[in-house]
């Protein structure tokens, strides 16, 4: 079943595009990755999903419906940023008391537990949380709410890298036990990498690409190798990157090679290595700053 | 209408919410009119033992009357602030719920609020009888019954909610429309000079004050606080919530 079903979804803010024509569709009970670098519209995507944000033009249906003010459809949606402020005075426990006057699928045993997992007291006022602290109460929220459709944007913001791996440890054990479509928007790609079934790529404002997490993991290949072999080769290719070092190449290029041209690269010693998902992302959103920079430099 | 279960949902947690978060003026609020009440009380005692004629104190009423609005006035004034907003969306509510529940809440608020004030009269007039049993010489003022006392709560009750509704309309139309509303607002301050205008104004005022009817009174003055209130909820229903 689709949950989300987003075609030509436009958003502007006075005269800024924050989404462009954005066109996807995600099925029930999945991890999805958010992925795209800052400004490409990935907050505007998910606080529109979380029905603050009403589309210029397009459509976006979360199980059919219209989010824009539809309770049927933000009951059953539990979005967290660090941007969000729960009430500044109150102690945890008395906000985790909220969450289950709020949502229907609420687990309060399992946010109590998480809350003696991150070592949070109950009594402690959320204003006197530390930005890290505040983002591990966060993520309780967003996981006790059992909410059919969370958005985490950018989840692990202030953590270190212990909290950050234990977070996505109790989110996978807590996905297994209670499958659910869960969007998450990161910068993190590497650490995700593991956890996401598939990529949404996004860059200003229009989706890139949708593919599934192994797929993505073969998207790309390097290829390491003699120039007078490589330059000629990759004339035809998907290239993303090359890097010329003395009499060798570095190119990176989309893995479509033909089991023929396997073999030749083969007998020709060049090396092939796959791609991280990370530089894929990075590749295919790349702007021409890298211009800028030599300028600078 | 039929409420369906996640508007039944949303809309106690919201009024919970909100109803936990004001809890600190239901605590201040009763402490600081019993504490004039006993002043009052002291006051007339003191007197009394100097043997000096003097009148009950009944600062209850008429403080209590203005402290009620100006905490009420103060509630409405940051339900309509955009840190509010923001803070009410985090959960799973729409604009409906987020306009009943600030309706129920300053309803509730505005009636416990008089209602303590209520019983905090009812504690001082007993005081004044008490005291005036010892010392006749006791003048008794403001002498009411409970029938004109609870008449009294209900026409305060329901000026209060009308009073509310438009500060709570001006307030919602300043944070959408900034400008424009400012301008209208100066335009309608301005017209106090065309007397057709001024004329106007005071026969809507005459519509409600010189109503005889507790009963028919408290009707318009609810009835247009709906309407006033509605009209202030215009403003939600396309705003975006920005978090």
């Amino acid at each position: 079943m689709n949950v989300i079903e987003c075609r030509k979804l436009s958003k502007q803010f006075g005269s800024k595009t924050a989404l462009k024509e954005l066109s996807f569709t995600v099925n029930d009970n999945k991890i999805i990755g958010f992925i795209g670098r800052n400004g490409a519209g990935k907050t505007t995507f998910l606080k529109t999903c979380a029905g603050f944000l009403k589309p210029t033009s397009g459509e976006l249906t979360l199980w059919g419906e219209k989010v824009f003010d539809n309770l049927n459809v933000i009951s059953n949606i539990t979005f967290i940023d660090e941007e969000i402020q729960y009430e500044k005075e109150w102690e945890l426990g008395k906000i985790l008391m909220l969450g289950s006057l709020y949502y229907k699928h609420w687990d309060h045993v399992y946010a109590q537990k998480l809350l003696k997992h991150f070592e949070l007291n109950e009594k402690l006022k959320y204003s006197k949380l530390s930005r890290g602290m505040k983002t591990q109460f966060n993520i309780i929220m967003g996981l006790a709410s059992r909410s059919p459709l969370t958005l985490m944007d950018e989840p692990t913001l202030g953590l270190d890298a212990a909290v950050r791996k234990e977070f996505y440890s109790i989110l996978l054990k807590d996905y297994a036990e209670n499958p659910r479509t869960i969007l998450i928007s990161s910068h993190l790609l590497s650490e995700l990498e593991n956890l996401l079934e598939e990529i949404v790529l996004i860059h200003e404002g229009s989706a890139v690409l949708h593919k599934p997490i192994e797929e993505m993991q073969e998207y790309g290949i390097y290829l390491n190798g003699k120039k007078e072999i490589l330059l000629p080769f990759i004339e035809k290719k998907e290239v993303f990157s090359t890097e010329v070092l003395g009499n060798s190449v570095i190119a990176g290029i989309k893995n479509d090679l033909s089991q023929n041209e396997f073999s030749y690269l083969k007998e020709n010693n060049t090396d092939i290595s796959k791609i991280s998902v990370q530089d894929i992302c990075i590749y295919l959103t790349k702007s021409d700053r890298g211009e800028v920079l030599h300028e600078i430099g | 209408m039929r409420l369906d279960n996640n508007f039944k949902r949303a809309l106690k947690g919201l009024v919970i919410n909100k109803l936990v978060s004001y809890k600190h003026t239901f605590v201040v609020y009763p402490l600081i009119v019993l504490g004039i009440s006993l002043l009052g009380m002291m006051l007339t005692f003191i007197l009394n033992r100097m043997n000096i004629p003097t009148g009950s104190v009944s600062g209850v009423l008429s403080f209590g009357i203005t402290f009620t609005y100006i905490i009420m006035i103060i509630l409405t004034i940051s339900s309509s602030t955009r840190s509010e907003i923001k803070k009410r969306f985090v959960y799973p509510i729409n604009r409906k719920v987020y306009a009943a529940g600030n309706f129920i809440i300053l309803t509730i608020c505005s009636f416990m609020l008089l209602a303590g004030m209520l019983a905090a009269s009812m504690v001082e007039m007993l005081a004044a009888k008490l005291i005036a049993v010892f010392y006749p010489s006791t003048i008794l003022v403001d002498t009411v019954t409970i029938t004109s006392l609870l008449a009294g709560l209900w026409v305060t009750f329901s000026y209060a909610m009308l009073l509310l509704s438009v500060i709570y309309l001006i307030n919602m139309f300043i944070l959408r429309f900034k400008i424009r509303t400012a301008a209208i607002l100066i335009v309608f301050g301005l017209m106090f000079i065309i007397p057709w205008w001024r004329s106007f104004t005071f026969d809507i005022l005459s519509f409600f004050i010189f109503e005889q009817s507790v009963i028919i009174l408290s009707i318009k003055l609810l009835l247009t606080s709906s309407i006033v209130y509605w009209i202030g909820c215009l403003p939600l229903k396309e705003m975006e919530v920005n978090i």
